[in-house]
């Protein structure tokens, strides 16, 4: 922990696929096909899946890998259009700490006869948080950053 | 990463902060659904494939 903080950002991801909006929508919608593809890793250990589909309802999922403290995803779907749109809102907690927060718009775009996914993701960071795992990847982006600095001044 | 210059000497500063903290997280959320969204894909794949072998069937 490194005190108060909160840090923003936003990203968007596009994804066709050969299957009409409402097959891709009913992939989001149906909790026995949403767990065939939405959850964490396939190494991680998985908690019950609560999923109330509706306006107003809520998911639940936690997993994380075996002997660590879980991950918690915690969501409201907020604005349900069958078969074109999808918008909820969720955090993430590891263990008892809260980590994010996100806005997800899912838009399902008619595309020939697939469709044009359009996911966008506006999310708040709290505070930092201390994860081993992350740290060690992190530290390997700056000594990569690093190399590629030294690099730049080398030829410079 | 921070660099300062003194005479001859240059100081690089790597610092983790909490800004870089988010930047990861961030970038791992993307990542996850990246993975997620191909999974997807192929699973609407094979739910054609099987739904096309049951037409001929």
């Amino acid at each position: 922990m490194t005190g108060r903080s909160a840090h923003h950002d936003t990203f968007v991801i596009e994804r066709r696929y050969d299957a009409a909006p409402a097959r891709v929508f009913h992939a989001f919608a149906d909790l026995e096909v949403k767990s065939q593809w939405f959850g964490g890793p396939d190494d991680w250990t998985r908690g019950k899946h609560h999923f109330d589909f509706r306006e107003g309802g809520s998911e639940g999922l936690s997993g994380g890998p075996a002997g660590q403290a879980p991950h918690h995803f915690n969501a409201t779907y907020h604005d349900i259009v069958q078969d074109q749109r999808i918008v909820y809102s969720y955090a993430m907690q590891l263990g008892t700490q809260r980590i994010s927060v996100s806005l997800a718009t899912i838009e399902f775009l008619p595309a020939g006869k697939g469709t044009l996914l359009k996911l966008t993701e506006q999310g708040v960071f709290l505070d930092g948080f201390d994860d081993a795992g992350g740290r060690e990847e992190g530290t390997r982006g700056l000594l990569d950053k690093l190399g590629a600095w030294l690099e730049r001044q080398n030829t410079q | 990463m921070r660099s300062t210059k003194v005479g001859r000497v240059r100081t690089v500063t790597l610092r983790p902060d909490v800004m870089r903290q988010a930047e990861e997280w961030f970038a791992r959320r993307r990542a996850q659904w990246d993975v997620k969204l191909d999974r997807l894909g192929a699973f609407l794949a094979a739910e054609a494939k099987q739904a096309e072998a049951e037409e001929k069937a």
